[in-house]
This record gives structure tokens, C-alpha cells and sequence, in this order.
């Protein structure tokens, strides 16, 4: 499979380090957005990045030359529409997503393969209005933040992709370093699902808010379990909030199934305004 | 020679090193660890009991060493609801958990008395471990607890055909920086004593959230045709 010229819809943070990989690889890219001074930002914010990684001799001057030739921030009207394949990593809205597919799939060239970044919206649907040729074109890429560090990249499978296809952007990532893992279009995926059980236990470890125990339950998992960092503290850096979202995503998607149950803690630290280092008030104090 | 009479099982994890070590060791399925070797009990500082039994077998088995010879004992209490063992048994002194493997520098351990902390201290020795002292070891101490609920779950997902166990070992450990993948961790457990916990947490809890997946009850070979 070749990848030659590859768009981005999207320059928040995710589309800017999925953008900012893909240049790293060689690919020409383009990165979009309805929102042009984000998409400036972007492309300057990849830029100093490269800068400061050819400071530290990661990337030789010529590489980082060429790798400024190979981004682009454009308007999404004006993406290349011969693109090979556009990923989107925009607002994690379905009807914003199924409209933006819908547009690109009458736009694109048919080669286009469409993909979507999303971590929590079912790929089939966002692919059911799409044309009966796209949609063995459609499927999920899910990155993982920041992008161009993090290696692995989960690939979905909806109930119309080519397996066929799957298997060639499989190989496709495997050989630039990346660390695919493929999966079926199932809630939270592989490590949104995997990974409840390592909050959603936690807190029934300790049974009620008790900062003794969050602090001796995260130094178990980092010294006992050699995990980087605890439940607790995980949680406090991720946002309780954005933690509790997923998690009750992933619980009513599999009809209250109780291993994904979100616990009562989790729901009161929300409701009392306690949502990790952003409110600088968590399971720790960052005052 | 050390002070201390160690009763294990083979399938420990530690099993070689505690059988080097310098303590009076006894194979629970090859020797006879009881008969004609009372006063060796009576003449030792603690019990050290890492015997991996099913959970009834277990408690018998505490009440026994506290009856019979009233010394301090310190039990691995990894797959059991330790806090209960605890109340229950009156020269239970400690618990540690060292059955599940970790890629970390430490095990879980509670002590009640200066004899407990010396035992364990010893057991840190043997095992090339710092002991991490908890407040409680609850059911299957923290660690253990939380890796069986991630392994279990990744049984669910196989059962559903999600995805293949090698690719989600490769997203546990590349997207979210796991140690390891959920069947390597189950490689090295096995999946026996995974399959025990979790029975003992639904047990003893009551709550649907610990059944354990079918094809990990499979695998644990808990059923024989």
C-alpha cells in the first residue's frame, strides 16, 4: 500500500500530532480545518516542534526542510481530493462527523479511503449514509495522544470495511513504527474497554474517598505492579470528568453490563467541581 | 539456618528460591510437612505459609497451624479474602501476596507485629523484593485484584472476537503504557489462580462485575470432559 498524499480534518491537538506523524514518515499532508486560525497554529506549533527536535539531533536540518514542504494548512473546501486517505479528528459529535463524511464522500476521489479518529462514536455508523463503495473505505484509526510519540494506533474494522484493506494499513503502520492492533467496531475499542477495570476497580479497592488509600493504591501499582502511574493519579492528569464520560459511555453502550459500571466517587468528585490537575483539586491537592 | 518453617506449593512463582533459601521448607504435595516434626514447629519464630489451596482448604488449613502448634504465621493470601482470615485466625500475624508475577521493585504485605515484620523482611530477602506495607489486604490485596479484572476483561473481548489476544497485549502496552499485555501477565500467572480471585471476589461480594469469563474458565481447565 502506498500512502502518498494523506489529509488531516481537524487541527486540535490530535489532528495536529496524527498530521505531525504522518509528515515524519514522508507523506505529503494537509491539515484542515473550519477554523483557520487553528489551522495556523497548527502548522507553526509543528513546526517549532521540529525546530526543537532537530536542536536535540533527533532530525537533520534537510529532513525538517523537508518536512515544513510537506505540511500544509489549507481551508477544508480546498484538500487535496485525490487524496489517499483522510482521517478525521475533529469534535467528538456524530451528526457533525456523518456530515463531514457525508461531504468528503461526494468530494473525494473514489481511491480516498475515509477514517475516522473517534474513540467513542461506533465506525458503522458514522459510515451507514456513506455511498455502498466508500464504505468498504471507511474505517476507524484511533491515535493515541501525543500522536507522534505514542505508537500505538487501533484499527477498526466497521461492518462494511474491506478486511482486505484493514490488513494492508496494518502492515502499512507496522512498517513505519508504528504499533497497530486491529480490532472489531465494539465500545471503547480495545484500550478504552480494557482499561475501566484499572479505575473502575480501584475505587472499589478503597470503598469510600479516602486519601490514605488513593495514595497507597497508586504506589501498589507503580512499585508493586510497575505500572507508570497509579489509578488515582491517572485519572487526576486524564480529567475525573473526561475518566467518568468514558466510562459511562462504554457501561450504557454494553446495556449496563456491571463490569464497566462508573462508581458513586467518581460522580460526587464531578459534582463537587473536583476534577484533577485542571481544578488543581482531584484525589490530590495541586494547589 | 534460619528461624523459620516455609510450606509451599510447586506452583509458587518462588518456589526454587524458597527452596535454596536457609528456612525449613516443605513441599505441601511431596512431603510430610506434620508428622514427627512437632518440635521443629515449636522451636521456629513464624510459620510462613504460601500454600496456593482453594479457599475452604485454606481457612481449615490456617486453623489447623494456629491450633496445633501457637506460633505466629504469615500466609500468602493472594486468591483469599484476607481480611476474614485475619479475624478469624488468632496467631495470623501477616499476609503477603507474592503469587501473582509483577514487573515491579515490591509485594504487598500487612503485618500486625514486630514478629510478622521480621518474617516478612526475611521473605523480602529470599525473593529479591521490598516488601510495600498496606493497610489492609482486603480480598486478593490491590494488585492482584486489579490485574484479574483486566485479564478477565480480555477474555470477555476474545469471547466476543474483538480482537486478537496478541493485539491487545501490543494496545495495553503501546497506547496506555502497560508493563504488559493482559495475556502476558496471564502467561506468567496462569490462569488458574486468576480464574480462583476472581470466584473468590464474587463470592464473597455478591457482584455480577466478578464473573469470570467463560473461555478464561476454560482455559483454567476448571471443567474436564
Amino acid at each position: 500500500m502506498d500512502l502518498n498524499k494523506v489529509v488531516i480534518v481537524g487541527a486540535g491537538t490530535m489532528g495536529q500530532g496524527i498530521a505531525q506523524w504522518f509528515v515524519q514518515q514522508g507523506v505529503q499532508t494537509e491539515i484542515a480545518d473550519i477554523n483557520e486560525k487553528q489551522v495556523r497554529s497548527a502548522v507553526e506549533s509543528m513546526s517549532k516542534s521540529w525546530d526543537k527536535l532537530k536542536e536535540k539531533g533527533k532530525f537533520t536540518e534537510k529532513e525538517v526542510e523537508t518536512f515544513n514542504n510537506n505540511i500544509q494548512g489549507v481551508d477544508i473546501i480546498g484538500i487535496y481530493t485525490d487524496a489517499d486517505l483522510v482521517i478525521e479528528a475533529i469534535v467528538e459529535n456524530e451528526k457533525i462527523k456523518t456530515d463531514l463524511f457525508k461531504d468528503l464522500d461526494a468530494r473525494m476521489s473514489k481511491k480516498t479511503v475515509l477514517a475516522t479518529n473517534t474513540s467513542s462514536i461506533p465506525v458503522s455508523s458514522l459510515a451507514r449514509e456513506l455511498s455502498e463503495e466508500r464504505k468498504t473505505k471507511f474505517l476507524g484509526l484511533h491515535f493515541f495522544n501525543p500522536a507522534p510519540i505514542m505508537k500505538l494506533v487501533e484499527i477498526i474494522e466497521g461492518h462494511w470495511t474491506d478486511k482486505a484493506l484493514a490488513d494492508e494499513l496494518y502492515r502499512w503502520f507496522d512498517e513505519k513504527g508504528k504499533k497497530p492492533a486491529k480490532c472489531k467496531d465494539s465500545p471503547g475499542f480495545i484500550v478504552n474497554r480494557l482499561a475501566r477495570n484499572y479505575y473502575g476497580e480501584a475505587f472499589r479497592i478503597i470503598g469510600k474517598e479516602d486519601p490514605i488509600r488513593i495514595k497507597e493504591v497508586d504506589e501498589i501499582m507503580k512499585k508493586v505492579g510497575g505500572f507508570r502511574m497509579g489509578p488515582f493519579e491517572l485519572m487526576d492528569l486524564i480529567g475525573i470528568d473526561v475518566n467518568l464520560d468514558v466510562s459511562t459511555s462504554v457501561w450504557n453502550s454494553f446495556y449496563q453490563e456491571p463490569r464497566f459500571a462508573p462508581h458513586r466517587i467518581q460522580k460526587f468528585m464531578v459534582e463537587s467541581g473536583r476534577l484533577g490537575r485542571k481544578t488543581k483539586k482531584g484525589f490530590y491537592d495541586y494547589e | 539456618m534460619s528461624d523459620y518453617i516455609v510450606l509451599i506449593t510447586a506452583d509458587n512463582p518462588w518456589f526454587e528460591k524458597f527452596n535454596d533459601s536457609d528456612a525449613l521448607v516443605f513441599d505441601m504435595e511431596r512431603d510430610e510437612p506434620f508428622e514427627g516434626r512437632r518440635s521443629e514447629y515449636h522451636k521456629s519464630k513464624a510459620i510462613i505459609d504460601l500454600a496456593n489451596i482453594d479457599p475452604e482448604r485454606k481457612l481449615s488449613f490456617l486453623k489447623y497451624l494456629d491450633f496445633e502448634f501457637q506460633k505466629p504465621i504469615i500466609s500468602d493470601l493472594s486468591l483469599y479474602w484476607g481480611d476474614f482470615y485475619l479475624e478469624q485466625i488468632a496467631n495470623l500475624e501477616g499476609a503477603v501476596s507474592l503469587l501473582f508475577h509483577s514487573n515491579g521493585e515490591s509485594f504487598e504485605v500487612y503485618r500486625e507485629s514486630e514478629t510478622a515484620k521480621e518474617a516478612i523482611d526475611w521473605i523480602g530477602t529470599v525473593i529479591g523484593k521490598t516488601p510495600l506495607e498496606v493497610t489492609s489486604p482486603g480480598i486478593g490485596f490491590t494488585y492482584p485484584r486489579t490485574l484479574v479484572m483486566i485479564i478477565n476483561e480480555a477474555f470477555y473481548a476474545l469471547e466476543d472476537g474483538m480482537s486478537s489476544a496478541e493485539d491487545m497485549d501490543r494496545a495495553m502496552k503501546f497506547g496506555v503504557n502497560y508493563p504488559s499485555g493482559p495475556f502476558e501477565w496471564l502467561s506468567k500467572i496462569g490462569p488458574k489462580p486468576v480464574l480462583q480471585l476472581l470466584d473468590e471476589l464474587y463470592n464473597v461480594t455478591g457482584e455480577p462485575r466478578y464473573r469470570a469469563s467463560r473461555l478464561l474458565r476454560l482455559e483454567a481447565n476448571q471443567y474436564e470432559v
